[in-house]
């Protein structure tokens, strides 16, 4: 017997619930077209049915909208098993960035709003923590907001393939690249549209989507490649890793340079 | 346009203590990376921005001097600034080490049904009274 939602290979008698993914056995079904009700090495997969998004009736269906984004958000496991792995970037590509330039809209207004009041929070009254190298005022200009209102869609289009492009490298170089770089973008079409939603709430919103979207992005990439959760989570995790690394380095052989011309003159 | 069908071969499953494991000690090393770098950045975050609106505490209030008071091992004041986020600190203290045991083979994996959904209501409303407790508690004491 095997676990309805992972295909995990129960013990015998069945126990109350899954060992592998805690859910309750005999209880919940697998959803239509989503592998895992079999033993995980009983044959080819059967095909996969698909988000709600890219079942969608015309152009803009905005309940397959909703139901993807709760899917994804609330069953990732489940939605990118069922997610399609080929099909075309079109639909992908505008779900993201439909949602992330929307909800980015939304965000920049927050930070229009409420840009007096934070100014009037910053206990060091405005001076950046980076000192004169962090004097990055002319980002909260209202003309800069504007301009990244404008350009919006082609930055999200842009990152999202920059973004992907990482990912599947990484994945390329961990072994865990299964299927093409376009399951690679779809994966992340869904998880940036869908956590694109966290934006909406003030102050915190981008922190909260910038987090699950880590974690959907890792469970997204592991179901769509059907490779394990180590891979996925180092393609996600170590360019991250990486990045921070790298600042860190650059900005100590900054210190490094300054001490020595200062020890010099 | 459906997917090719791939030919039969095991699928690796997700691994839910190896997922946030990686996460959690990622984000942890890299906060602590740049924290350790820039330690301006600990007094130059900005106040509660729901406090300054409102004049009232927020159910977060409290958590980043929480847990620069946990670091600086004083778990008393923690617990006074915001008791569930030091708690909630804590359990991923413990849960990080007892995630890379697991992964590593050397602890069993622990599983409940009862955080599966349907999660059953007397947790779901257990939550969010323990929520609104804390968030009390924050007002009452004018955190």
């Amino acid at each position: 017997m095997t676990c309805a939602r992972c295909g995990h290979e129960l013990p015998s008698p069945a126990p109350s619930f899954c060992p592998n993914c805690g859910m309750t056995t005999g209880v919940v079904e697998a959803a239509p077209g989503v592998s895992g009700g079999g033993p995980p090495d009983s044959g080819p997969p059967p095909p996969r049915a698909g988000l709600p998004w890219e079942n969608r009736s015309g152009l803009l269906d905005l309940g397959a909208m909703f139901r993807t984004i709760g899917k994804v958000l609330f069953d990732a496991p489940a939605a990118y098993r069922s997610m399609k792995t080929d099909g075309g970037l079109g639909g992908p590509l505008f779900f993201a960035v439909l949602l992330g330039t929307i909800c980015g809209w939304v965000a920049l207004l927050w930070q229009l709003l409420f840009s007096g009041v934070m100014e009037g929070l910053m206990p060091t009254g405005g001076e950046s923590p980076f000192g004169n190298y962090g004097n990055l005022s002319f980002m909260a200009s209202t003309t800069f907001k504007v301009a990244q209102a404008v350009m919006l869609p082609g930055i999200i289009l842009l990152v999202l393939f920059i973004i992907a492009a990482i990912y599947h490298l990484f994945l390329m170089m961990f072994g865990g690249a299964k299927r093409s770089f376009e399951t690679t973008v779809r994966v992340l079409c869904f998880s940036a549209g869908s956590t694109a939603i966290f934006q909406l709430i003030p102050f915190c919103g981008g922190l909260i989507a910038f987090v699950w979207g880590l974690v959907i992005d890792i469970i997204g990439l592991a179901e769509a490649h059907e490779t394990g959760t180590g891979k996925a989570a180092a393609a996600v995790l170590v360019p991250i890793a990486a990045c921070c690394l790298c600042f860190i380095v650059t900005i100590a052989a900054a210190v490094a340079l300054g001490v020595s011309v200062l020890g010099r003159s | 346009m459906t997917s090719v069908a791939a030919p039969a071969r095991s699928v690796p499953r997700l691994d839910p203590e190896l997922l946030w494991a990686s996460v959690g000690t990622t984000l942890l090393a890299c906060g602590v990376a740049v924290l350790a770098l820039f330690p301006a950045l600990v007094s130059a975050a900005p106040a509660c921005v729901f406090k300054g609106l409102t004049g009232l505490a927020c159910p977060t209030c409290g958590a980043t001097r929480a847990l620069l008071a946990l670091a600086s091992g004083h778990p008393a004041q923690a617990l006074a600034w915001n008791p569930l986020a030091t708690l909630g600190l804590i359990g991923g203290c413990l849960y990080l080490p007892y995630a890379w045991a697991a992964v590593a083979g050397l602890a069993p994996r622990l599983r409940t049904g009862w955080l599966t959904p349907p999660v059953p209501w007397p947790l779901r409303a257990g939550f969010a009274a323990t929520l609104l407790g804390n968030w009390l508690y924050l007002l009452a004491a004018r955190r």
